[in-house]
């Protein structure tokens, strides 16, 4: 029976462990999201605080990362690192375009990695 | 390289644990879902070493759920019945006095050669000595020899042998064991005065066995430094 109590402790916690960074990462990425859309909002009305919007994203990106390299794999993770990291050079060079661009990229990835983590029947099978 | 190393040490130190709770089954006789599991778990612990980009958490929480269905499969297998027979089969006799039942290995997918193979592996040459040979649930094959062809046992001679029981290591590479002191009715006291008959130290020893008669049987240390 002492076996049993082992397995289920175990069960509780691999099961805990899985909807808790479910629920973490979830959240991180719906917050790296508006923050986004702040900033193309802010660039595309042309407001003077876009630098200071864009620090607080990389602010938020380097909270956010380490947890996504912990759950995600991490080439997957190239493409939005490189498109966020890049928003400051864009906002100082009054980039516009390239800056909006970058931002609709990295919603886009963030999208799509929140997609792939709904336990749905299409990321399931 | 440093990633790796701190992967690794992870990796073994859950794999560890992973098989000592899996239970002693698992490095025995191993039953096919035991197997594909031992399988699976090395898969799975072998990815986060091989590739630093794939996190190691995902390994981690699979292993934990496929070491938690194996330990939950074996106790509910151990309860019931019908669970471990859906889940292992019976044990199917292959071999009736001497003659083989080949509907039932054309059914196993088993050949006569693995058949024999299996008979030669545990001393049997001749299929006509055997009485029964029954197909084991994991994949072993236990046999039973006709009555003229077993070995001859004490009691078929009427012989009466003395029980001296298994003997047990009391000491080993200079340190007593005393924890098999009960298993074979040996005190202290008991222990000092054979070491002291057979005139070692007890750093001396390399092993000593004893058995429930009080047969002590010591293995000296070669070399050894005596001040």
């Amino acid at each position: 029976m002492k076996r049993l109590y082992v397995a289920a402790a175990l069960l509780i916690f691999s099961v805990s462990i899985s909807f808790m960074c479910y629920f973490i990462l979830r959240n991180r990425v719906d917050n790296l999201v508006l923050h986004l859309n702040q900033a193309l909002e802010i660039s595309e009305n042309g407001g003077n605080s876009l630098i200071e919007k864009t620090k607080e994203i990389e602010d938020v990106w380097n909270e956010t990362s380490e947890i996504m390299h912990m759950l995600i794999i991490h080439t997957d993770l190239i493409e939005l690192e490189v498109d966020l990291l890049s928003l400051s050079e864009f906002a100082q060079e009054n980039s516009t375009d390239h800056y909006n661009e970058a931002c609709i990229s990295s919603i886009h990835n963030l999208q799509h990695i929140k997609e792939s983590l709904i336990p749905d029947w299409g990321n399931i099978l | 390289m440093f990633i790796t190393l701190l992967r690794v040490i992870i990796i073994y130190i859950l794999v560890i644990v992973s098989v000592r709770l899996m239970g002693k089954r698992q490095i025995g006789e191993m039953q096919p879902t035991e197997l594909v599991i031992t399988i699976l778990l090395s898969e799975i612990a072998a990815l986060p070493i091989l590739d630093n980009s794939q996190p190691i958490i995902n390994s981690i929480v699979a292993v934990l759920l496929l070491v938690s269905f194996e330990i939950i499969n074996s106790i509910l297998s151990l309860k019931i019945g019908k669970y471990r027979t859906l889940l292992q089969g019976h044990s199917l006799i292959v071999i009736r006095n001497g003659v083989i039942d080949q509907k039932q290995i054309m059914r196993l997918r088993l050949t006569v050669d693995d058949l024999l193979e299996s008979l030669r592996e545990q001393g049997v040459f001749d299929i006509n000595d055997v009485e029964y040979a029954i197909l084991e649930t994991n994949g072993k094959i236990s046999v039973l020899l006709k009555p003229e062809k077993r070995p001859a046992t004490p009691e078929a001679l009427n012989i009466k042998v003395d029980d001296k029981g298994m003997p047990f290591v009391v000491a080993y590479d200079g340190k007593i064991i005393d924890d098999n002191f009960e298993e074979c009715n040996l005190t202290m006291e008991k222990f000092n005065s054979i070491v002291n008959n057979q005139r070692v130290r007890v750093k001396e020893i390399l092993l000593m066995m004893v058995d429930k008669s009080g047969e002590a049987t010591i293995i000296k240390k070669e070399n050894t430094k005596t001040k």
